[in-house]
């Protein structure tokens, strides 16, 4: 249903205990992208997004996991 | 979202190059198979032969020890597993990603050992960069890398220490947690006396195995494919030839002197590795070394990275024309010698890491290593 608020759990992780969030969203990923970079980022956006990708229209459902992991290192 | 493969659980990922919604198990299994078919097709393992495992305690050599030890028992590879750390002397650095290795290690339980520059050369990073600063210290820490790699995985080759050994290895597992530190030196000068004996015996240079039965020891390292297409980009963008011959094959012959090298995971996409050890719940450090500088390989990274948004397969595409380029005639290609002072592999008559080591300590400042600096070698 569109315009209905859903829970979301957006996950931080990459070998150490995840850090969680739960939120209370509506629409598409890249509304929550913008969400996240406009009120959560502090430093250097441009290390989580960088121009388009792929799958930012799908829509978030209840109870849907957003998980990030960092690639920017060494392995 | 159902699971492409079985499609009976939920999905939980999407493959990055194929777009495949797969589960928990299914992802496992082709991610396992995939790895298992790199091994059986690249001819990596002989049954009987010891495996190093490069540990750094990052995601890729985390993934690599796992994915292996399931492997050798699952699909009977036969071969003798350990891991290998170098402690390259980077406080707050090195010091957490060897805890996490420590932590791998009580819950795979294979043998591991670890290789300190302090120890090998008297020489700390940390040491090294106070000297030479900050332009130039990754060049000296690769190469002495390299050498530590090379130097503890033929001693695997000439001494039992992997598995039973607990004697020879002094910082087997949970040892190497509670021993760790700055009071425990003792510990520090037995090993530093071992390593003085085991390198006397190879101080005639190249011998590699002791009389008696032959062991076969190689370096297992977790180069994924984004490493190893950026490698093939860096070194077209840096005209370095010579490297792009060598090749860039899943194991490397080992002859006159330098280990065999394999990359299990070269064929694996990085995303996937992440995914796996996050699904896996795999425990490895993830932050930036202190002292990386903008290197050179983080253009290439770059330009994969854009290209892999619109195009995925770029990544195994590139490291496919990677590999079978060829030099044309008339190209200088540096051929393989030893070093007269340590004896190990070298293109010109001191190695690279004996020449760096004699700059360090001269308090010579920081040497460029490039086509010039082995050109000039040669005139000498």
């Amino acid at each position: 249903m569109s315009g209905s608020y859903h829970f979301l759990l957006v996950q931080v992780g990459g070998g150490k205990l995840p850090h969680y969030c739960r939120f209370l969203c509506t629409g598409s990923m890249r509304n929550l992208l913008k969400w996240i970079r406009l009120h959560l980022l502090t430093d250097r956006p441009e290390l989580l997004l960088h121009g388009d990708s792929g799958q930012l229209e799908y829509n978030l459902e209840e109870e849907d996991t957003v998980l990030f992991i960092s690639t920017l290192h060494g392995g | 979202m159902r699971c492409g493969r079985c499609t009976e659980r939920r999905a939980v990922l999407r493959r990055p190059l194929s777009g495949a919604a797969l589960c928990r198990p299914c992802f496992f299994f082709v991610f396992e198979s995939e790895v298992d078919a790199a091994v059986q097709r690249g001819r990596l393992f002989r049954a009987g032969e010891r495996v190093a495992i490069g540990a750094s305690g990052g995601k890729d050599s985390a993934v690599l020890a796992h994915v292996l030890k399931e492997l050798n028992d699952r699909r009977n590879y036969r071969v003798h597993l350990s891991l290998l750390s170098v402690d390259e002397g980077i406080s707050g650095y090195r010091d957490a990603s060897l805890a996490a290795v420590c932590r791998e290690q009580q819950r795979h339980g294979l043998p591991l050992r670890i290789l300190s520059y302090q120890d090998l050369y008297g020489w700390t990073m940390d040491k090294i960069v106070q000297q030479i600063g900050r332009r130039g210290n990754c060049t000296y820490c690769g190469v002495l890398r390299r050498g530590a790699l090379e130097r503890g995985t033929r001693e695997l080759g000439a001494f039992d220490n992997c598995e039973s050994g607990t004697q020879e290895d002094s910082r087997s597992g949970k040892e190497c947690c509670s021993k760790r530190g700055k009071n425990d030196k003792e510990e520090e000068e037995t090993q530093a006396v071992k390593e003085n004996q085991i390198e006397g015996e190879y101080s005639n240079g190249g011998d590699q195995q002791q009389s008696g039965q032959e062991r076969v020891a190689v370096l297992a390292t977790g180069h994924n494919a984004d490493d190893m297409a950026e490698t093939v980009l860096l070194n077209v963008l840096r005209g370095d030839v010579a490297r792009l011959a060598r090749g860039l094959h899943s194991r490397t012959a080992g002859q006159d002197g330098s280990v065999p090298r394999c990359k299990p995971l070269m064929y694996s996409y990085e995303k996937e590795i992440v995914m796996y050890a996050h699904f896996k719940q795999l425990d490895y450090f993830s932050t930036e070394c202190t002292y990386s500088p903008a290197a050179y390989r983080g253009h290439a990274r770059t330009l994969i990275k854009a290209a892999e948004r619109v195009r995925p397969g770029v990544v195994l595409a590139t490291l496919h024309s990677g590999q079978n380029m060829r030099p044309t005639s008339g190209v200088n290609i540096p051929s393989r010698g030893t070093c007269s002072k340590c004896g190990f592999t070298a293109s010109t008559s001191i190695c690279t890491s004996c020449s760096l080591l004699e700059g360090l300590g001269k308090g010579l400042a920081r040497r460029k290593i490039g086509n010039d600096e082995v050109k000039k070698e040669k005139h000498l």
